[in-house]
């Protein structure tokens, strides 16, 4: 797990409230990156690291859930948390739709700020180690071959060897065998552990 | 037999030879002769007519050469037979030698020629004249004779007059006593009798002039005089019977009625006349008919019919006889021309005097009637005039004054009574009352002077009344006279001046509550506004209370972090001092101001509105200052408004086509500001309305925006107009003028 220092990204066409976001959020012994305007932003190429973004949700040309989408579009990962001069139900509802981790209208505490976007960080890093986890089955699951996949995934479900052999038009030993090694190559010991792990892997985008 | 038969065929070829012989004769035609013997002297009117009208036809008529020989017998004044025959061996002598191609004999004259033709010309035509028809049936007509009558209607000339004068009781009848006329008497009087029965006869025949003209003078007033002639009277004398007529009518005859032309116009009324021009003529036509060659014997028998109804209207006048009593036919001549005709170029330029003066007459008494009526109209109106309206002279003094107002009309305390008293220096009265009323009133007083002086033409003044509260106004106009002097009116404007007031107040309130419904729209940008100085603020405190528990404490960035605070907190503070202004009743500073601060400031305002709304709202201030004058607030009420519409015009487009520009610029030494949206735009009809007090196209708003704007814009001379913008959407530009 890589011990980085998030970075938080400020985007807000006000300059005196992103002056003081980005002071604060140094203090407070952030690594930051402020823009002030979204276009800027979206000028930056996709941040690889642990952080957040946090963006003002009204601003000039591409408001905060134009810019939501288009982060996403180039491939950004990281939470979002809102920030408004002013309580619109409607967009906020619509912005923790798309993912908004939170919404805060102005002005709000710098306490009630950093808990959020604390709250981001740590979801950032949840997804973040998900997204390893499951490459890292990903790259195991790649050793198998399409035959011992096979065989793995009717294991899973509970078929005996007779039963897959019968399946698959093979013989019951070349199944037995098979699923040996997909037990070895995924280094489980149990089939009720396999079938977890493909689980897991089918449920992850 | 066939000597018979050739008999004939020889004589046609001799006859034939003798005209083929002719011919050449014929073509120099040898000059033909007409004899013409007449029974009377040439002065005899009735022979001297015949004879010319005679003459002048053949002449005229014929084609080759003709010679008219007359012969003048003289028969009626030397009548005697011994005469007689000596003319006609006169005659035969004379003749002898002579060949005549033609004879003709005018009535008395033919027994002569009927001789001579026989003894000198038995081949010669003869044309015979005669005054009767039983005269003609006495001659023997051979292939040379023709005898032709043209009659005296006694008979006709009688009833006629008896007709015209239906009181007549007498009828005289006058004749000479020639032989002629003697051989006649008989005659006529019987003709003339008999067409006048039951009327007295009276024969004046065989008398001298003398006795004729004694006897005509007496005769009674209902006696009709028939003159057939008079060539001699008793005593021997040879008269022409014109003239006797003449003088007749001179000693003052009762009417007269004759048979011959000739008479007419000479004291004659008229009758059935025998015209001797038109009878010459006739006989003419026929003598040329025998100059041709015709015989006699095929001449038309008869009558020659040469009577004429005349009648000399001199003479019907005199009479009383009135023209449509005459006959059909009738020819009245001596025409006596009236005073008109006579004098028509005099009576033409007398009568046009006349009228002109008459005329003129006219037009000055209608001018007068005209001036007087004016007159009256100018006092009537004068004195129903509202106020105080009084004439002075150059000093000032009162000529003339409208009466007193009515009741609860007051001037404001000035001296009405002895403002408006004849005789009385209104300047002195106003001199008065200005040196104990308002210091205003001395204007007043000025423009009566410079009015009265001549130095200024026309003027108002407009100012508070001696009574406090109440307003007057003089008006002071020059009268256009030599004399000088001045119309003064005075009005008491109290009323509208409070009126003026009242509006004002009411439009001052109404920008107000506009002011306030437009800051009540922009509610949620006002506190976006407010919100981002106030977070900013909010975290930089925090950031500054975290950096003071530190330690070492990073001073600097405490330092910087307050002055964040600070700038922010002001920011904050402009904002509502803003819009405590716009929420301000009452009349803002009037003063300088640069217009694209006020359009910056408002854009400030309704910028983050624009951003809420999704709206692009782009501006493009002009770079100069510029600079006018006037009441900032409201004027950037105007700009708000004007960009609050165009916010909300654009609200229904699609997101990305919600444009809003704003530009100022200056435009022909104005300062122009132009808000231009993307809208729906204007119909026509709401163009025409947009200004109007509550109109409004919007669903909740007052209407009062652009009336508002445009009444402030009014006041600043500036002018507010709507149109359509050229790709949709609609244009609003306003203009102020320029300081400079």
């Amino acid at each position: 797990m890589s011990q980085e220092q998030p970075t938080v990204f400020v985007v807000d066409d006000d300059p005196s409230v992103l002056r003081s976001l980005g002071r604060m959020f140094q203090v407070k012994g952030y690594r930051v990156e402020c823009f002030a305007h979204p276009r800027a932003m979206l000028e930056h190429a996709p941040w690889p690291g642990p952080g957040c973004v946090v963006l003002d949700l009204r601003m000039p040309e591409l408001n905060g859930l134009e810019l939501q989408q288009e982060l996403r579009r180039a491939g950004w990962r990281h939470p979002l948390v809102f920030i408004s001069a002013h309580g619109d139900v409607p967009t906020a509802v619509q912005a923790m739709k798309q993912g908004a981790v939170d919404f805060l209208p102005k002005p709000f505490t710098t306490e009630e700020l950093l808990k959020a976007v604390e709250r981001a960080l740590a979801r950032d890093r949840a997804e973040r180690s998900t997204r390893e986890e499951h490459e890292q089955l990903q790259s195991r699951i790649s050793t198998l071959s399409p035959r011992e996949l096979q065989v793995g995934r009717l294991a899973a479900r509970g078929l005996l060897n007779k039963q897959i052999a019968a399946e698959l038009g093979t013989a019951e030993q070349t199944v037995g065998l098979q699923r040996r090694r997909v037990l070895e190559k995924l280094s489980v010991t149990s089939v009720a552990e396999l079938a977890r792990l493909l689980e897991r892997l089918d449920s992850e985008p | 037999m066939p000597g018979v038969s050739s008999k004939p065929d020889m004589r046609l070829l001799g006859f034939l030879l003798v005209w083929l012989m002719a011919l050449p004769v014929a073509a120099a035609e040898p000059e033909k002769r007409v004899l013409l013997f007449v029974p009377e002297d040439a002065l005899v009117p009735s022979i001297a007519d015949f004879t010319r009208s005679f003459r002048q036809t053949v002449l005229a008529e014929w084609r080759g050469s003709v010679t008219v020989d007359i012969e003048y017998l003289d028969k009626a004044w030397f009548g005697s037979a011994s005469y007689e025959r000596a003319l006609r061996d006169f005659y035969l002598t004379k003749y002898r030698e002579q060949r005549p191609d033609v004879i003709v004999s005018f009535v008395d004259a033919t027994p002569m020629l009927v001789y001579l033709q026989q003894e000198l010309w038995p081949q010669v035509p003869l044309l015979a004249i005669f005054n009767d028809d039983f005269l003609v049936a006495t001659l023997n007509q051979g292939p040379y004779l023709r005898a032709n009558w043209a009659d005296f209607d006694i008979t006709g000339t009688v009833q006629l007059a008896l007709r015209l004068l239906p009181d007549t009781r007498r009828v005289a009848l006058i004749l000479g006593s020639s032989q002629r006329e003697e051989d006649a008497r008989a005659y006529l009087s019987r003709e003339v009798s008999a067409a006048a029965p039951g009327r007295e006869f009276i024969g004046l025949t065989g008398l001298t002039l003398e006795q004729l003209r004694q006897r005509v003078r007496s005769l009674p007033e209902d006696t009709v005089v028939i003159l057939v002639g008079f060539m001699q009277d008793a005593a021997g004398r040879s008269t022409i019977s014109r003239d006797v007529l003449r003088q007749l009518h001179a000693d003052g005859a009762p009417p007269i009625f004759s048979v011959h032309e000739t008479m007419l116009g000479n004291g004659l009324v008229g009758g059935v006349l025998l015209d001797y021009e038109l009878l010459g003529q006739k006989v003419a036509q026929r003598t040329l008919r025998l100059l041709a060659g015709e015989r006699a014997s095929s001449l038309p028998p008869g009558s020659l019919e040469s009577n004429l109804l005349a009648f000399d209207e001199r003479e019907l006048k005199r009479w009383r006889i009135p023209v449509s009593r005459l006959p059909v036919g009738s020819v009245v001549r001596f025409h006596e021309p009236g005073l008109w005709e006579r004098y028509r170029w005099q009576v033409t330029a007398i009568l046009s005097a006349g009228l002109l003066q008459a005329v003129l007459i006219f037009v000055l008494l209608w001018e007068r009637a005209r001036r007087r009526r004016a007159q009256r109209l100018h006092v009537a109106v004068l004195d129903s005039l509202p106020g105080s309206v009084a004439i002075l002279d150059k000093s000032g003094t009162v000529l003339r004054a409208n009466p007193p107002p009515r009741q609860g009309e007051g001037l404001g305390g000035l001296p009405a009574e002895k403002l408006r008293a004849p005789g009385a220096s209104y300047l002195e009265s106003f001199r008065e009352a200005a040196r104990t009323g308002p210091p205003e009133m001395a204007g007043a007083v000025e423009l009566l002077q410079d009015v009265l002086a001549e130095r200024s033409h026309e003027g108002v003044v407009e100012a508070p009344g001696p009574v406090p509260g109440t307003w007057f106004e003089l008006r002071a106009r020059q009268l256009e006279l030599p004399e000088g002097g001045a119309v003064v009116s005075l009005m008491d404007v109290t009323p509208r001046r409070r009126a003026e007031q009242e509006a004002r107040q009411a439009r001052d309130e109404r920008a107000h509550l506009e002011r306030v419904a437009a800051v009540g729209e922009l509610g949620i940008s006002i506190a976006h506004e407010l919100n981002q100085p106030l977070a900013a603020i909010l975290t930089n405190a925090e950031t500054a209370q975290e950096l003071l528990r530190r330690t070492p404490m990073d001073l600097p960035l405490v330092l910087e972090t307050l002055e964040d605070i600070v700038s922010d907190d002001k920011r904050a503070g402009a904002v509502i001092r803003h819009m405590r202004a716009l929420l301000k009743k009452g009349e803002g500073q009037h003063g300088p101001h640069d217009f694209n601060d006020l359009v910056r400031e408002v854009l400030r305002l309704v910028g983050a509105d624009a951003q809420l709304r999704g709206v692009t709202l782009a501006h493009q201030l002009s770079e100069a200052a510029l600079p006018i004058h006037g009441d900032g607030v409201q004027l950037q009420q105007v700009v708000l408004n004007l960009c609050i519409n165009a916010l909300d015009a654009v609200s229904h487009c699609p997101p990305g086509q919600r444009r809003v520009w704003v530009r100022t610029q200056r435009s022909r030494g104005r300062v122009e500001l132009v808000v231009e949206d993307t809208g729906v735009g204007l119909t026509d009809a709401a163009l025409e309305r947009l200004f109007e007090p509550f109109f409004t196209t919007k669903r909740e708003g007052l209407g009062l925006g652009l009336s508002i704007s445009r009444s402030i814009l009014e006041v600043h001379h500036g002018r507010l107009q709507a149109e359509h913008r050229p790709g949709g959407g609609a244009l609003f530009r306003c203009t102020l003028p320029s300081l400079h």
